[in-house]
């Protein structure tokens, strides 16, 4: 008997050095993802400030001893590389990032980069998070875009401000002639149809536009009780509102609405009463309506880069780690098949704005969409407040909507 | 009708803009002959230099505007000096060398103020004129200084002696040292002049503009639209041209939109490159 006890006991010895040395040998090994955004250039800011969020969800992740696949525990390491938001150029680092640096997942901005650089990284079986739904394709099954709603969250405008401002009944959507601004455009478009909102003015504009004045003239001269500027860029929203309050135009009964805000830009042009009852979808992380969680993210984030202008792309790869750490967790691998496979086949995974369910087959051709509650906010002294919440997946129900969808991205050429 | 009029009063900026903005760009040519592809980035140099004097210095606007003026303007001389005079006679080494100098402009600025987002340049007189239509009298004030920067141009180079010698130097720049001035103090003087006006375009507009590190690349292709209808190298013609673009993009972006309004531009150009190539004014007219 103490023959067996020692015998045992030394298993149990053997077994705790291996298990240890074991962890030990983990514990030193990383993994890495790649951070495939434009870091320079026009297009800068919808990738440098996601670099910010991304060091404080490391260094939380890393300090706490890395990301538990299985029985492994792995560092985490972004390794960066800057598209400039140029397509070809994104080919070339989705190309050194995961051959070269042997990345197992990547972080993109999405739209035009993505369509150059998809090919590739679904050969590789890349999972690949983007901020832009409309990127989603049954073509490219590695391709998810787990935090941004864009487009489907300017349906969720409509459908606030047809109950919010019941007595505004037109609608101008001042957009740019890209992916991104076309994409905002019908999907806004629909949305103000289903809300019972027409849409009087939907010109898009072309990239090289620098004076306003004329667009605006256009789109004022058709009355719209509601400005929509979609996903204009920062650059051009702030020209837009100036443009539409220096011709006098005032939201009596509706309001301007947009995918986000830069109020820094903005109310330098316009003063901030103006903005008073903007509606949008971005509320900032201390909005009293958020999580603790957020809180805490926001208060590291300001700790961290005092004075930096906060928008949603400061959290928004970040979301997409926190995913990817789910799904890593329920497969218990860093293979990028197998995260994808593991998230798939969770009914609901976390998103920063609460349970997601997947969605996309109808539109997209395949579900690679995470949709939460999303929240809605109004503006209040030039900071955004959360004053509701709404779900698509509600919208998505009423047949009348998927209707008024189907034709309005069909009349878009955005489906066949 | 009031709609009209804001169209008119839209059309009266634009114009102003495009005058300023391709006047320069024309000098340069017509005393140099370099098309120099930088003039976008000295008009961009102008506006961070109201930026950082005006909206983060508290400068009074003016004199932001007058710095940057000068510091373009001493921006252009250097060029000349250390870039383009090693190309002069030879139209495609100039042009290499502007798109370098580009790039280095580029990066120089994205090297000290960082890119991102735009730098938001508030108005200096934000309170809205309402003539014809409405407008800011930051955005109106355009015109009158439009008007006054040219006029003084042209004055200076109608009626001094070295204006004179500039303006010969643009016929022909041996006829030029007949009034004492030789080639390469000619092509010091355009570069000076031609990019001191970027640099007032680009003071002036900050606080209507976007102001980022690219700003320049949307335009110095319709300066070139309007420097090649107008006939390169002729102040008159670039005035006549930068009216007509600027009432046409207006009126074109008013009722259809702003991609055909720059179809319709370069096609414009291209007609007319094809049926005049010397431009609307011909050099005698000058």
């Amino acid at each position: 008997m103490k023959k067996v006890f020692l015998v045992l006991l030394a298993l149990v010895i053997v077994a705790g050095i291996w298990t240890t040395s074991d962890q030990q040998i983990f514990a030193a090994e990383t993994v890495k993802i790649g951070f495939n955004a434009p870091l320079s250039g026009p297009s800068a800011a919808w990738g440098l400030p996601g670099l910010e969020g991304v060091s404080i969800w490391l260094d939380r992740i890393n300090s706490a001893g890395g990301i538990q696949a299985g029985n492994k525990k792995y560092k985490v390491e972004i390794v960066k590389y800057d598209n400039e938001g140029v397509g070809s150029k994104a080919l070339l680092g989705a190309r050194k990032l995961v051959l070269e640096d042997k990345v197992v997942a990547m972080l993109m901005l999405g739209g035009p980069t993505s369509d150059v650089a998809q090919p590739f990284l679904t050969k590789h079986k890349i999972l690949t998070f983007v901020l832009i739904a409309s990127d989603i394709s049954k073509k490219r099954p590695y391709l998810m875009d787990v935090t941004d709603n864009f487009p489907i969250y300017h349906l969720l405008d409509a459908e606030y401000i047809a109950e919010a401002h019941p007595k505004a009944k037109t609608a101008a959507i001042i957009c740019q002639d890209d992916a991104i601004g076309l994409a905002a455009i019908a999907w806004s478009e629909a949305g103000f149809k289903a809300a019972g909102i027409e849409v009087v003015y939907s010109k898009p504009f072309s990239l090289e536009t620098t004076d306003f004045a004329p667009i605006v003239t256009a789109a004022l001269a058709t009355k719209p009780d509601i400005i929509s500027t979609g996903a204009t860029y920062p650059e051009f929203q702030a020209l837009i509102f100036e443009q539409a309050h220096t011709q006098g135009w005032n939201a009596t009964t509706g309001c301007i609405t947009s995918a986000c805000w830069d109020f820094h830009a903005i109310t330098a042009k316009v003063p901030a009463k103006w903005m008073d009852g903007a509606v949008s979808n971005f509320p900032d992380f201390d909005d009293p309506q958020l999580s603790e969680e957020h809180h805490e993210f926001w208060n590291a984030w300001q700790a961290r880069y005092p004075g930096h202008s906060w928008s949603e792309i400061v959290w928004e790869f970040k979301g997409g780690l926190d995913v990817w750490k789910y799904g890593v967790e329920k497969a218990g691998s860093v293979n990028s098949e197998k995260v994808y496979k593991a998230l798939k086949a969770s009914k609901t995974v976390p998103h920063s704005f609460g349970p997601g369910v997947w969605w996309g087959t109808d539109v997209f051709g395949i579900d690679n969409l995470l949709v939460p509650d999303w929240p809605i906010t109004e503006v209040e002294n030039a900071k955004p407040k959360v004053v509701a919440h709404k779900n698509f997946i509600h919208w998505w129900a009423k047949s009348e909507n998927r209707k008024i969808l189907y034709e309005t991205l069909k009349k878009w050429k955005m489906m066949k | 009708m009031q709609f009209i009029g804001q169209m008119i009063l839209n059309g009266l900026m634009t114009s102003s803009f495009y005058a300023l903005i391709a006047v320069g760009l024309s000098l340069v040519f017509g005393v140099m002959h370099i098309v120099n592809f930088a003039h976008g980035e000295f008009y961009m140099v102008g506006a961070y230099t109201v930026w950082v004097l005006f909206a983060l210095l508290d400068w009074p606007f003016f004199v932001a505007v007058g710095v940057a003026i000068l510091v373009v303007g001493i921006l252009g001389l250097v060029s000349e000096k250390l870039i383009f005079r090693r190309a002069r006679g030879n139209v495609l080494n100039g042009f290499i060398m502007s798109v370098g100098l580009v790039f280095i402009l580029q990066v120089a600025v994205v090297e000290i103020w960082g890119v991102g987002k735009m730098k938001p340049v508030p108005a200096a007189y934000p309170q809205i004129l309402h003539f014809m239509g409405a407008t800011t009298w930051q955005r109106f004030i355009l015109f009158p200084a439009t008007v006054i920067l040219l006029g003084s141009l042209w004055y200076f180079l109608g009626n001094f002696k070295i204006g004179r010698a500039l303006r010969a130097s643009a016929e022909d720049p041996e006829a030029a040292s007949l009034y004492g001035m030789s080639p390469r103090k000619s092509a010091a003087l355009a570069m000076f002049l031609g990019s001191a006006m970027a640099g007032a375009a680009g003071g002036l507009m900050a606080p209507i503009m976007s102001v980022h590190p690219y700003m320049g690349h949307a335009v110095i292709w319709t300066a070139f639209v309007v420097i090649i209808v107008g006939g390169a190298g002729n102040i008159k013609g670039t005035l006549y041209a930068s009216i007509i673009f600027g009432f046409l993009t207006t009126i074109i972006t008013t009722f259809l939109d702003s991609t055909i309004a720059n179809l319709v531009n370069t096609l414009v150009m291209l007609v007319l490159l094809a049926i005049r190539p010397e431009g609307l004014v011909a050099h005698a007219e000058k």
